[in-house]
């Protein structure tokens, strides 16, 4: 069998940290390749020496006017798209930020299986990015049991924090 | 209050101008023997203790912490827990994906910490993280990793997005 490569999507501050815990167990099944926006001043120190990081411009800004907003998306689903079609991964994972979104979209589009993480944020309800990646989630993880109520078929394994 | 050893207030990789006011302003009143105010993005400039912006080994000073004062995000509320420190969380509410409360009123619920919903009252919660004995986070074990590498071996290659339309039962877990 060959061997897998996963495209981690990283985002701003927690939904890294959770990822990240994924790291060793997921790097004996693959090779990673890691991707996070370039406003994410964490993702240089957060990313294994040895592993890639690819840099997207950020979909929605906190601020943007929604001209820009459409803007960024397109101009990010264009790079994340580039980027998925050069890494060729098997799977995508994300925890959920707006970025996790664009690359899913792209990595579905190309035949990637995508592996959704809801942030362990949410007690219940799922996040927006937690109800648009439900249609597209091969495997849909939550992290507290309340919130498997909100998504059928969603598992609980745990947290990973 | 006294005994205060080491207080740390942490306020996120953003910016959160008023839990960095109000504990500074509380400072004198806990009179700690040392801490640090860690400001983020913030315009407030603490002037009760040392302060930075970012802080890289942040985690390494939970541990001689006495209390930590810090914003709800998740990653940080976490950390604080499994390091097992009397924690007091306030929501961010500049945050435009607001789900901070969500959490924290969750964990105030279980004993877990101590949530301040209104900044008034932080010095309240200070003196109720430190004289409650919070309840330690269980420790569910986690395998989703373990799952997510199950899955994955049995997983051959790429699938044509042709074929995901068509075989719609193979979704889920």
């Amino acid at each position: 069998m060959t061997r897998h490569r996963i495209l981690f999507v990283l985002g701003e501050g927690g939904h890294s940290a959770e990822l990240l815990r994924l790291v060793d167990e997921l790097g004996a099944v693959g090779d990673l390749v890691f991707i996070a926006t370039t406003a994410d001043r964490m993702a240089d120190e957060w990313v294994p020496d040895d592993a890639e990081l690819i840099r997207v411009r950020r979909p929605r800004g906190k601020d943007t006017r929604p001209v820009a907003a459409v803007r960024d998306t397109v101009v990010s689903f264009a790079q994340a798209a580039w980027a998925v079609r050069r890494v060729r991964p098997t799977a995508v994972i994300t925890s959920g930020p707006a970025i996790g979104l664009v690359v899913s979209a792209a990595g579905w589009l190309m035949g990637a299986r995508i592996i959704f993480i809801e942030t362990i944020s949410r007690v219940t309800g799922l996040s927006l990015t937690g109800r648009l990646m439900r249609p597209v989630a091969d495997q849909y993880f939550v992290q507290w049991p309340e919130a498997q109520a909100d998504a059928a078929g969603s598992a609980y394994a745990g947290r990973l924090m | 209050m006294s005994g205060l050893d080491y207080l740390l207030v942490t306020v996120g990789t953003t910016s959160f101008d008023d839990l960095a006011r109000a504990a500074d302003e509380l400072v004198p009143q806990l009179s700690p023997a040392d801490g640090l105010i860690q400001t983020g993005e913030g315009d407030y400039v603490p002037r009760n203790l040392p302060h930075e912006r970012f802080v890289p080994g942040l985690r390494d000073l939970y541990d001689k912490s006495s209390v930590v004062i810090a914003h709800g995000g998740a990653a940080t509320t976490f950390e604080v827990l499994r390091a097992g420190v009397p924690l007091v969380s306030v929501a961010n509410g500049d945050r435009y994906d607001d789900h901070q409360a969500d959490l924290l009123s969750e964990l105030d619920a279980a004993g877990h910490l101590v949530w301040c919903e209104d900044l008034r009252n932080l010095s309240d919660a200070v003196e109720r993280a430190m004289q409650t004995d919070l309840s330690p986070l269980p420790d569910d074990e986690c395998t989703i990793g373990a799952d997510i590498a199950s899955y994955l071996s049995g997983v051959d290659g790429r699938r044509r997005v042709l074929d995901r339309l068509l075989l719609r039962t193979d979704r889920g877990t």
